[in-house]
């Protein structure tokens, strides 16, 4: 059942820039959203005093900004700081909250090259690809890749190859999962295997691999309709759109209106890859 | 005179009275500040005798005016419209007029009634506004009063705190209040809300002083005047159930209505008198002291006759946030909070009616809401008045996390 939050404190004037993840904040709200994402990697961000005046001052809470600078003071850990933190409204539920500092206990149990995987897998949950990618290549090339478990080397090989996919690389985005899935037999990872050799054309291939991988009934139908549910989302779109008004143009012989129609629409294209890219 | 003494005052344009809270008799008596017996009412008059340089007020004041002194009328008014008055050669504030009748009455106060200490005085006027009430207060004090022994209520609210002081078969439907002093002619009508605890007393006032000038203009005589009148009354007891009327002011006087009221007497009881007012503050000055008004809720003029209610999560459960509370003048209402929606697209109001037997839920569905993540829409709600019975919520996307606001707008009537 649905529910609508109070937020405490106020919005203020001016935002608070945190550091570590060059991001901006205006209520503790917003705060405690950024913290719960980032909880192993914003954790100098809670010793810095400043944070706790900007609450005090410009949130409106100074009874909660005395009681964090206190702990500061008593030189309290990171998930004190958090758990402070997270108290002050109820954005997040009390089992939310020790989930996070479960996670957070976890990432310090992880050894050095999956602690940097799971950085990069938060990365690509935001939508970092370029930076994703690096940390993804970098484990890959590196020695201690050895050090992780197959399951874990595959759900890497098919992020990457996620990551390829974006970049408009679906022939290398195959090759990734298909390597994913004979690591981590992860059924997603044989799943977009088989789908990207569809939409690459490669037919026979395709029927190579059923054969051999013999995928269950269940996730041959889930891909039939996935492919059909986006092919109908795809002609719903106004690019889609745009090509069958083209079409038209190009047979009604107006062909000055179709090419100047088509350099505008690749023209937008090219501008929504190049932001895909920069995100 | 008791430890506590709880006084009355109705300053008039014309005269002034004043009560002071019977312990014995459990009721106000009236006070006469000029000393004679039977005689409660004080005019609100100044006189300067230049000779002395003295100042008198009332009766006394009237007196020195026929032996020569410089009479000042319409202190009120003049307190009113900041009219400076030239007393002689000089140019007075009508503040300090106003200041020494006061001063007067305060001293005539304590002497009749023994240099009691005074509790609390409740003072009323005609058009006992905002600024009025400042300019009172900032008197009193210049004279020694402090701001908690004091509390300024219009005519109305004597009104309603003197009627649920009478006998309760008298106020068990309707009471009606005719008020004319000569000048202005004022209606009211009370009615109680009893189906819920507290008791709604609301007060609709009108005023009918152009309606009567119209009247005097075409030089109506009395006998129409009458006719008027009671046309007027019958017209607004018209499909209402008012089964008490009382008549007051010196308007009155001279016996000119004397055939309408014994009509108006059918099915009825009709009371006059000159100190409804003084009495009325008197009870008031006692009960808000003493704390003793909760079993009451009184409405009149701009007040909401309803609180709503907002259900949000706070303090780890659900429960209701206040937004506007009953009571409350419906300029004054400016609500406004910040939540964050959290798996749904609902915002659900209780609006309370004191009038009605019970309360409403309203629901405010927010349509075509963005596709965000959960828990990161995040909306400015506002709730203001446009006017007595019409309240509006605004809802505003303000973004969350560097993510844009849409500045996407929902608005419903409550």
């Amino acid at each position: 059942m649905g529910k609508v939050i109070l937020c405490v404190g106020r919005e203020a004037e001016q935002p608070y820039v945190l550091q570590t993840l060059n991001v901006s904040i205006r209520n503790m709200e917003e705060l405690c959203y950024m913290i719960y994402r980032n909880p192993t990697s914003i954790q100098e961000e809670l010793f810095r005093p400043e944070l706790y005046e900007y609450i005090g001052a410009e949130l409106g809470m100074p009874e909660r900004a005395a009681y964090l600078k206190e702990l500061l003071h008593t030189h309290a850990g990171a998930k004190d700081m958090m758990v402070a933190i997270f108290c002050s409204t109820d954005y997040y539920s009390e089992a939310e909250i020790k989930a996070v500092l479960a996670e957070y206990d976890a990432y310090f149990q992880l050894k050095p090259v999956e602690r940097r995987k799971r950085d990069a897998d938060r990365m690509l949950r935001e939508k970092r690809w370029q930076e994703a990618s690096a940390i993804y290549q970098d484990i890959l090339d590196s020695e201690d890749v050895l050090e992780l478990k197959d399951a874990d080397y595959g759900k890497l090989l098919h992020n990457l190859a996620v990551l390829e996919a974006h970049g408009g690389n679906l022939k290398e985005a195959s090759k990734l999962w298909r390597d994913a899935y004979e690591r981590s037999r992860e059924e997603e990872s044989l799943k977009q295997y088989l789908l990207a050799l569809k939409l690459l054309g490669k037919e026979k291939l395709l029927d190579q691999e059923l054969k051999f991988f013999m995928p269950r009934r269940e996730l041959i139908e889930q891909m039939q309709k996935d492919l059909y549910l986006a092919r109908e989302a795809a002609e719903r779109t106004p690019e889609y759109r745009e090509l069958e008004r083209l079409r038209e143009l190009y047979e009604q012989g107006k062909i000055k209106e179709y090419y100047q129609g088509m350099d505008a629409l690749l023209e937008r294209l090219k501008q929504q890859c190049r932001e895909c890219m920069q995100l | 005179m008791s430890e506590e003494n709880f006084f009355g005052l109705d300053l008039g344009e014309e005269m002034t009275q004043l009560s002071w809270y019977s312990p014995r008799h459990q009721a106000p008596e009236s006070v006469s500040l000029s000393g004679k017996e039977q005689e409660f009412l004080f005019p609100t008059l100044l006189c300067y005798r230049a000779q002395a340089q003295e100042w008198l007020a009332g009766e006394d004041a009237l007196r020195m005016a026929a032996r020569g002194g410089e009479l000042v009328r319409g202190l009120l008014g003049k307190l009113r419209r900041k009219e400076p008055v030239l007393v002689g050669e000089q140019s007075i504030l009508p503040e300090l007029l106003m200041e020494r009748y006061l001063k007067s009455v305060l001293e005539l106060l304590r002497l009749r009634c023994g240099a009691a200490k005074l509790t609390c005085m409740a003072v009323t006027a005609p058009g006992m506004d905002e600024e009025l009430r400042t300019t009172l207060l900032q008197i009193f004090l210049t004279l020694g009063i402090k701001e908690e022994q004091l509390i300024f209520l219009n005519r109305t609210e004597c009104f309603m705190y003197y009627t649920i002081h009478t006998k309760p078969e008298l106020w068990t439907n309707d009471v009606a209040l005719f008020d004319y002093d000569g000048e202005h002619f004022y209606y009211d009508r009370l009615s109680f809300a009893r189906k819920r605890k507290p008791i709604a007393v609301t007060a609709e006032h009108m005023d009918f002083t152009g309606e009567l000038e119209q009247q005097r203009q075409h030089g109506s005589d009395e006998e129409r005047r009458a006719y008027w009148f009671y046309e007027m009354a019958m017209k607004q007891f018209h499909k209402q159930y008012i089964t008490t009327v009382y008549v007051t002011g010196l308007g009155f006087e001279g016996g000119w209505a004397g055939d309408a009221l014994k009509k108006l007497c059918n099915g009825r009881r009709v009371f006059q008198g000159q100190n409804l007012y003084t009495k009325g503050a008197c009870y008031a000055a006692r009960m808000i002291f003493l704390g003793l008004r909760k079993d009451y809720m009184f409405l009149f003029g701009d007040m909401i006759t309803e609180s709503i209610a907002l259900c949000v999560y706070k303090d780890t459960r659900n429960d209701y946030l206040e937004l506007a509370k009953v009571g409350t003048p419906y300029q004054q209402v400016h609500t406004k909070i910040r939540v964050i929606l959290d798996a749904t697209d609902e915002l659900e109001f209780l609006v309370d009616d004191i009038l009605k037997k019970e309360s409403v839920h309203e629901v405010m569905i927010l349509e075509n809401l963005m596709q965000r993540e959960n828990k990161t829409i995040c909306l400015e709600l506002e709730l203001t008045y446009v006017d007595r019975d019409t309240p509006v919520v605004r809802v505003r996307d303000i973004g969350f996390i560097e993510k844009q606001s849409t500045a996407r707008i929902w608005e419903q009537i409550l």
